[in-house]
């Protein structure tokens, strides 16, 4: 009982960045996969000078930094728990007036903001810089001189709120909250409290002329999330809860003895099991199965992906396009697709709607049959389709391949300088750089030579409509194109069409005899 | 004036130290041949008081580059760095004391410890001056149907500052069509926004008017459009726009229309004015009316089944009369260049201010010149009748989007040559005589930095006289508003 009395805050703490670590790198790091491959972060002056040029634009710098060590999924998890972990602390910190262990029984009080971000981040477009802000609103906070004479806390709030709004986004309301409530229940101060409550909205609203969003966008934040116009109401609740929580610390009662324990008791197990039960609900399985799916397209984990499939049958178009695709990667499609749920063409080649999401799982599918052009088309609108505008390191990959197969090496170097200044892209980009004009190398290239081989000599506009003659033709081009055979008997046999099926089947006979050595 | 003297000993003193940061370019090996420079600025003309023409060696492994350049005229610029950055004051005297004549450039690069001296090139300096504030333009990243992070922008071609006329962010999942100002006017301009809150925005005098364009007796809102002299009307064509994508590598895209028709609408009234002759079923497009304002043209192809037979879409150059006066056409259709006849497509037709040159692209067929390998930019003297390739400025890529600077010396066109795939602005005088410079590229400062990470394309680029002024907040409002004027038939 000792050691749980000593080590019992700590052993929480500790328990929060273990059970945040799981959550991330094994449930689900197909979100930590999305999440860095929505963004390009740059080693470069000129990049850090314009995200200096909005406002929450250092939370965007910072938030982009350690998102980009997502590409190694352990360790992004481990980013995750210790940024919970530091706000937890810093909730406690600020919940305490002075060193006072008689309030350790509301410890697990502190974990409650940290535990609503984590139900937030269930919304796969929320994005890791409302996380950073919310930190750097912390920190504000704590700075706040609150002992300190008048004087010195209105010279901090009017040299701290421009500057937390500029660098950190509209969670200086929070600073302004913070100080309001602290003035009026700590010096019932309440000029100073309604002046920083005002001066905080005023800095927001400062700013309207000098940057090309509307005034709301600077109210939501405008990098807080992917999508740039959503405003969900947890959005507030989480920077309220980041101001409240702390005070009502300070203001609930000291409690000793076995009513402290009891007390300590139930309020660890009423944060827990809230976290616990709450936090799965906010994790939509569908939008999740289908980043998995991505996540297995994207590493070519052809195996992994049929043996998902066999435990939980996918239904939507994109997640039976992926399955398709492995299948036909392994071999496997026309002896196997039908045993799976189809859905048409949808979920063979999905038809184009405008989003990330599908665009990059239509231009893998594509790139993998040979259609490199195709799949660069498919891959310039997902990087259009990054709702809040930033670029994609794993899109700028795949357009530096895409135009060094077809041969366009300025733009492919273009992309690769590019990647040179990035930590994760950059050692393959110095590779990929040798092979800039070196046809021999390319053409000679496992992959990328293989997709010259694959390539159709004869041009004519892509028609999806006609897309069984765009794969008949790529059988023809190279009888080696084993993907596109099998998509080609896989259409007639996903419309029912018999003499069709037994048609393709005779020509890609034919054609497998007359290309015979 | 014992303060006085202190102060020039500090002046000295901080002069001196400055010029000891640079390196003497000592014991150089000279070489028989001119420095390979990005961008390639050898032997262009520009105008006094263009922005600093910085420029980089395309060899990355150069360290350092020193920079002379010597005015015939006088004047003497030195600069030394990373590449060639000139101070944006001094630049313009020497521009400004050498106009008519050249400015002879001395690069010495260092590379391996080691300097190396080049040729001397030249800058010619026009001595017609490029009396517009700038160039309007709109950026727009490769992407075909998602708009992306479009916006229309401004650039002072006296500096580098570049500032921003409406960004997506401002209406929110528009897409936006290019700025079309009359005659570079900045206080008379339209742009088109499309998706579900689209309309045309018309600004004249700082007053924005919002409207809607489709009418039930048109077959689209407005598409490609251009300004009356008179700034009472504009024409506009009205397009079906489709687009397909090629599966091989050489080619990446065709636009196409699957019809189009030709109109003019009044802008104080808002009333359409329909002429038969531009409404057939055959498809016309990019109207454009002449410096006098007295002629329309046109570029008009016979009706083809697309997407399959695109390369049978051949577009020829015609015009018609125009009275400003009645509000009326002319009752013939009068074909300057005959796609049947020359077995090539004319499109993009802009006349110069002046009345005497008429600049068009050429391509193999279709058009959406933007997208073909093969456009060029050809000229009509309107005086004679006779056309030529502007050979001297063409490339063996793209080459569109052309416009007239307000005075008709320069103009500015769109091009592909940099990587294939991005366009980029440049810019190229013209005498009386129609002979053209070689182009340069709209200057940047660290040019190669900014040119290889530049993401986005430069479409339509068209002179401004003075800086735009166009509340973004206000369009932002009104496009969500959805409050639009109903255009109707006359």
């Amino acid at each position: 009982m000792n050691i749980l009395k000593k080590y019992g805050k700590v052993l929480l703490t500790i328990a929060l960045a273990v059970a945040a670590w799981c959550f991330w790198a094994l449930r689900y790091p197909q979100a930590l996969a999305y999440h860095e491959q929505i963004q390009l972060f740059l080693f470069d002056y000129d990049f850090f000078m314009e995200r200096l040029t909005t406002p929450a634009g250092i939370a965007r710098y910072g938030a982009e930094f350690l998102v980009q060590f997502y590409n190694n999924l352990k360790l992004g998890a481990a980013i995750i728990a210790m940024v919970y972990v530091l706000m937890q602390i810093g909730v406690w910190r600020l919940g305490q007036r002075e060193r006072d262990e008689s309030r350790s029984v509301w410890y697990a009080l502190s974990f409650v903001p940290v535990l609503l971000v984590w139900f937030y981040m269930g919304d796969e477009n929320m994005k890791f810089t409302y996380v950073v802000a919310l930190l750097m609103a912390q920190l504000s906070m704590i700075a706040y001189p609150a002992k300190q004479s008048a004087w010195s806390k209105i010279l901090y709030a009017a040299v701290a709120m421009p500057m937390l709004h500029w660098l950190a986004g509209p969670v200086v309301m929070m600073l302004g909250l913070y100080v309001a409530l602290k003035e009026v229940l700590d010096h019932k101060n309440y000029a100073l409290a309604s002046g920083a409550a005002l001066y905080s909205v005023a800095c927001i609203i400062a700013t309207a002329p000098w940057v090309p969003y509307p005034l709301f966008r600077l109210f939501v934040g405008i990098n807080y999330n992917i999508n740039l116009y959503e405003v969900a109401v947890i959005h507030y609740i989480i920077m309220l809860a980041f101001v409240l929580v702390p005070l009502l610390i300070q203001h609930l009662p000291k409690l000793e003895g076995k009513r402290a324990q009891a007390a300590g008791v139930v309020a660890t197990v009423a944060v827990a099991a809230m976290g616990g039960f709450a936090i799965p609900t906010a994790y939509d399985t569908d939008k999740y199965e289908v980043l998995h799916y991505d996540f297995m397209v994207r590493r070519q984990q052809w195996d992994k992906i049929v043996a998902t499939a066999q435990k939980k049958n996918p239904t939507t178009p994109l997640t039976v396009a992926s399955l398709n695709l492995a299948l036909g990667m392994t071999g496997e499609m026309n002896s196997r697709a039908m045993q799976f749920y189809q859905n048409g063409r949808e979920g063979v080649f999905p038809s184009f709607n405008m989003n990330f999401e599908s665009s990059l799982m239509t231009a893998e599918i594509y790139y993998h049959l040979g259609l490199v052009n195709t799949a660069q088309q498919f891959d310039f609108e997902a990087m259009e389709a990054i709702p809040d505008n930033t670029k994609s390191a794993r899109l700028l990959k795949r357009l530096a391949e895409t135009n060094l197969i077809n041969g366009q090496y300025d733009v492919a170097g273009k992309y690769l300088k590019l990647l040179q200044k990035t930590l994760f892209y950059k050692r393959w980009a110095d590779e990929t750089m040798r092979l800039l004009g070196n046809e021999d190398a390319i053409n000679n290239h496992p992959v990328y030579g293989q997709m010259r081989r694959f390539q159709l000599e004869k041009d004519f506009l892509f028609s999806e409509q006609e897309i069984d003659k765009v794969m008949g033709q790529l059988v023809l081009q190279n009888s080696q194109n084993f993907l596109a055979m099998q998509y080609l008997l896989l259409l007639p046999q996903l419309e029912g069409n018999q003499q069709k099926y037994l048609m393709y089947k005779d020509f890609v006979q034919k054609t497998l005899n007359e290309k015979k050595p | 004036m014992k303060r006085y003297t202190y102060y020039i000993y500090i002046g000295c003193l901080t002069a001196l130290l400055l010029s000891s940061c640079m390196k003497q370019v000592e014991n150089p090996t000279v070489v028989q041949e001119l420095p390979d420079i990005y961008p390639d600025y050898i032997d262009v003309t520009i105008p006094v008081g263009i922005a600093p023409m910085d420029f980089n060696m395309t060899d990355d492994e150069v360290e350092l580059i020193d920079v002379v350049a010597r005015g015939g005229k006088g004047g003497e610029l030195h600069a030394q760095g990373a590449y060639a950055d000139f101070d944006i004051d001094e630049w313009h005297a020497l521009t400004a004391q050498n106009q008519g004549t050249d400015i002879r450039f001395t690069v010495s690069a260092l590379k391996k410890d080691e300097w190396i001296q080049y040729q001397d090139f030249t800058m010619h300096v026009s001595p017609c001056p490029l009396t517009d504030f700038g160039i309007t333009y709109r950026r727009i990243a490769p992407g075909y149907e998602v708009g992306g992070n479009i916006g229309i922008y401004q650039r002072d071609l006296h500096s580098f500052d570049e500032f921003p006329i409406l960004q997506e962010s401002a209406v929110p999942g528009q897409c936006m069509n290019c700025h079309t100002a009359n005659r570079g006017s900045s206080e008379q301009f339209l742009i088109h926004l499309r998706g579900e809150r689209g309309g045309t925005v018309i600004q004249t005098d700082g007053k924005q008017t919002w409207l809607n364009t489709k009418t039930d007796s048109t077959k689209a809102n407005f598409g490609y459009s251009y300004w009356h002299p008179s700034g009472h009307y504009l024409t506009s064509s009205v397009n079906s726009i489709h687009q397909s994508f090629f599966v091989g590598k050489d080619k990446r895209i065709e636009v196409y229309d699957t019809m189009s028709d030709v109109l003019v609408m009044d802008v104080r009234t808002h009333e359409l004015l329909l002429c038969p002759l531009l409404q057939t079923v055959d498809w016309e497009t990019y109207p454009v009316f002449s410096a006098d304002g007295k002629t329309l043209y046109f570029c008009t192809s016979k009706p083809c089944r697309m997407p399959a037979e695109y390369e049978k879409a051949k577009y020829s150059l015609c015009r018609i009369a125009f009275d400003a006066q009645t509000g009326t056409f002319g009752t013939e259709v009068d074909t300057l260049l005959s796609a049947a006849t020359l077995g090539q497509s004319f499109t993009y037709p802009r006349p110069s201010y002046d009345g005497r040159w008429l600049m068009y692209s050429v391509t193999n067929f279709g058009n959406f010149p933007v997208n073909h390998t093969e456009a060029d930019l050809w000229l009509m003297d309107l005086q004679t009748g006779k056309t030529r390739s502007l050979s001297e400025v063409n490339s063996p890529d793209v080459d569109s989007f052309h416009n007239w600077s307000t005075d008709s010396h320069w103009f500015v066109f769109s091009s592909r040559r940099g990587d294939g795939m991005y366009n980029q602005a440049f810019i190229a005088s013209i005498d009386d005589k129609g002979n053209a410079t070689k182009p340069f590229l709209l200057p940047q400062r660290n040019p190669k930095k900014f040119y290889h990470e530049m993401l986005d394309s430069y479409n339509c680029p068209d002179f401004t006289t003075e800086k735009v002024r166009f509340d973004a907040r206000t369009a932002g409002r009104n496009c969500l508003d959805n409050q639009r004027i109903q255009v109707t038939l006359k």
